[in-house]
């Protein structure tokens, strides 16, 4: 096993992170670094690592194993959100973009759902970026294969699924839709309903609780609480990076680190964040922090007379990709804990607290918009990330499609009403009202919505006046820099990400190492 | 500071017939926590949001004073208008409020007791220090009884555990 310095140390491998503010600086010396450990930088790093190549991964936030999980909503915006979930869209409407910040990323506060990459995504990668979509979907679909073998990947148990789920598949039989139970990357579900603070029980295969401690295994390092500064550079060609430990408490600096990349350095850092971080840190094209996309999603509470108890099941298990093409929707079941339905559901005081007395009744069903609009994300004044994105017109249509079929589902099975959450509509319509959600307002500011699918900012083409990153993640003109996150994905795909953002950081790994 | 904010706060989830308030909760404690704990920035807006509350039932009720002199009634129609202000502007300061509000009510264990959940372990706090992090072992597996309940009728409708894995894996099977 490769040995490499810490602190004039010989160690081969290991957890380091903020102990107390003085500990000494650390530098370590590897082939490669990634920055950033979830569903692109754990999947990248195992590659190297089996490999035999000496790796760290770095990680800004603190490394929180399952038994260290919150159980409250408080407690997950605490200790794994970032910033406690403050970053939003910066144009007229300011909907919030859900990110984790911990090892293993935002695999540890989803809800694990694994669709693979859909033919059509390289189709249009081919025909729009110059990519070679044959040769990529072959890797891509490969690694797949192997990425549903490690992570348990399987339909959401019978005696997992809850009322909400099952009530949602029975709707849309009803309709005569194509709709399935969803396929996870968890270990035999055990229906607490705890995904979105992540799963106490263990059981959903987050990166923090496989890959990443394989990485530990074969003899890498994992830095934690460790935010990386800046990508370290040597003219064109990246070096290592550096930053300071940062104490995830009072969130103060402590000791420097540096790691010196000998192959080279991946970013994985985040659609959010990879852009900024290469900004930050002097790299200069024209694509940087353009075509950021998302699939925003918002959803509708049905009212039934019975208790459904959404937040008994799986958070998320049923699910319809019917509609990803025509008219480019993902429609789902999504349970939010009794504190956040607190402050969703419209109005103030007494009123507010009569409304949530129906909490057990209620189901929230959600539409994810395929959305064609195209963002920046680009470094604000102080550094932040500052993103603006915004549905247009022809978006906000299909957003709005989507939620009157989320609609028709709930009356399709059996409730008295919904709760569209629809600013100007009445706070509950009935069964002959869902014309009025069909003929809602096209302002996104009328809606409560959530960005939680991020796509692009380091965009993938052949052409470097388009895209940041060719087709393997290298970035053009640099050398030694690679992306390897949803940021270097060029387009929506209708689907849930983390798949694709695996398999493709496991292609753009396994070029590293062939 | 504090006060500010838990005006604020208590305001929006009061005590609703045997479903106790905010009041009723600590929320000085959680005010206290959350000060200390959350970033500056979240901190600002939620100070800025309970100033903003304070200052606004000319806008609500048309009163030109400041929201703690209504009166009970009128501090609750005056917290449920701001939330449905038609400026979208408005609404959106007084969403940090609902959000924090919601959290501190909707996670205690009154009103969890209320829904016929049991109240939430307490959040650990902790993260892993230790040079090697070891992978989880899994313990057995239990599944509520309501749930195995449902479980049951979805074997007899025949959808069983591989059901349709086709169609979740891939969103262009036919």
């Amino acid at each position: 096993m490769k040995k490499v310095a810490v602190e004039g140390r010989q160690r081969a491998g290991g957890h380091v992170t903020f102990e107390h503010f003085g500990q000494p600086a650390v530098e370590i010396d590897v082939d490669f670094v990634v920055v950033g450990s979830g569903a692109g930088g754990a999947a990248a790093a195992v590659i190297l690592a089996r490999a035999g190549r000496s790796v760290a991964v770095v990680e800004a936030g603190p490394w929180r194993a399952p038994e260290d999980y919150p159980s409250t909503t408080y407690g997950a915006m605490r200790d794994l959100f970032s910033d406690w979930g403050a970053l939003v869209t910066q144009s007229r409407a300011l909907w919030p973009i859900v990110q984790a910040s911990c090892v293993g990323g935002t695999t540890v506060i989803n809800s694990a759902i694994v669709v693979r990459t859909p033919a059509d995504c390289f189709d249009r990668w081919s025909r729009e970026y110059g990519i070679d979509g044959e040769g990529l979907s072959r890797r891509v679909w490969e690694h797949q294969d192997r990425i549903e073998a490690e992570l348990s990947v399987g339909v959401v148990p019978p005696d997992a699924r809850g009322l909400s789920n099952i009530l949602a598949m029975e709707a849309a039989d009803g309709l005569g839709w194509q709709s399935h139970y969803m396929a996870r990357s968890v270990n035999d579900c055990e229906g607490v309903g705890q995904c979105l603070q992540g799963c106490r029980k263990g059981r959903k295969q987050s990166t923090n609780v496989n890959y990443v401690p394989e990485v530990l295994e074969r003899g890498g390092f994992v830095l934690s609480c460790a935010p990386v500064a800046r990508v370290d550079r040597d003219g064109t060609r990246a070096t290592g990076v550096s930053g300071h430990f940062v104490d995830p408490v009072t969130r103060r600096a402590g000791s420097p680190f540096t790691v010196r990349a000998r192959r080279a350095v991946i970013v994985a850092a985040s659609a959010t964040q990879t852009p900024v971080l290469l900004e930050k840190s002097g790299f200069r094209s024209r694509a940087l922090g353009t075509l950021f996309r998302a699939h925003p999603g918002t959803g509708i509470f049905g009212v039934y007379d019975h208790p459904v108890d959404q937040n008994v099941g799986a958070t998320q298990g049923w699910a319809s990709t019917a509609f990803r093409v025509d008219p480019g929707l993902k429609l789902e079941t999504l349970a939010i804990p009794p504190e956040m339905v607190a402050g969703r559901l419209p109005g103030g005081g007494r009123e507010l607290v009569r409304r949530f007395r129906e909490y057990r009744h209620i189901a929230m069903w959600v539409a994810a918009v395929r959305a064609e609009s195209a963002g920046t994300v680009k470094r604000g004044l102080f550094g932040n990330t500052v993103v603006r994105y915004e549905l247009d017109e022809p978006d906000m249509r299909r957003f709005r499609s989507g939620l009157a079929m989320v609609a028709k589902m709930h009356f399709a099975a059996g409730a008295k009403a919904i709760i569209p959450g629809i600013y100007g509509l009445p706070y509950k319509l009935g069964r002959d009202e869902i014309h009025r959600v069909e003929e809602g307002p096209l302002d996104p500011r009328c809606y409560i919505a959530i960005l939680s699918h991020l796509f692009g900012g380091c965009p993938m083409s052949a052409d470097p006046r388009q895209g940041v990153v060719d087709e393997d993640g290298k970035v053009h003109g640099a050398t030694g820099l690679y992306v390897a996150d949803a940021a270097a994905i060029p387009t929506t795909i209708g689907v849930n990400p983390q798949h694709t953002i695996m398999a493709l950081a496991s292609t753009f790994a396994e070029r590293l190492v062939s | 500071m504090n006060d500010l904010v838990r005006f604020a706060l208590v305001a929006y989830f009061p005590r609703e017939g045997d479903l106790p308030g905010l009041a009723e909760m600590d929320v000085d404690d959680k005010i206290a926590a959350l000060r200390r704990e959350s970033t500056w920035l979240f901190w600002l807006g939620l100070v800025f949001a309970a100033f903003f509350f304070q200052i606004t039932p000319i806008l609500t009720l048309r009163r030109p004073w400041l929201a703690v002199f209504l009166d009970e009634d009128q501090l609750d129609r005056h917290a449920h208008a701001l939330a449905a202000y038609p400026s979208y502007l408005i609404r959106q300061i007084l969403v940090l409020l609902k959000l924090v509000g919601g959290i501190f009510w909707g996670q205690s264990p009154e009103v969890r007791r209320s829904l016929a959940l049991s109240a939430y372990p307490a959040d650990p706090g902790t993260r892993r220090t230790e040079e090697l992090v070891l992978r989880p072992v899994l313990g057995p597996r239990v599944p509520a009884e309501s749930l195995v309940l449902l479980g049951r009728r979805e074997l007899d409708r025949g959808r069983g555990r591989e059901h349709d894995r086709h169609h979740a894996l891939d969103a262009e099977a036919k």
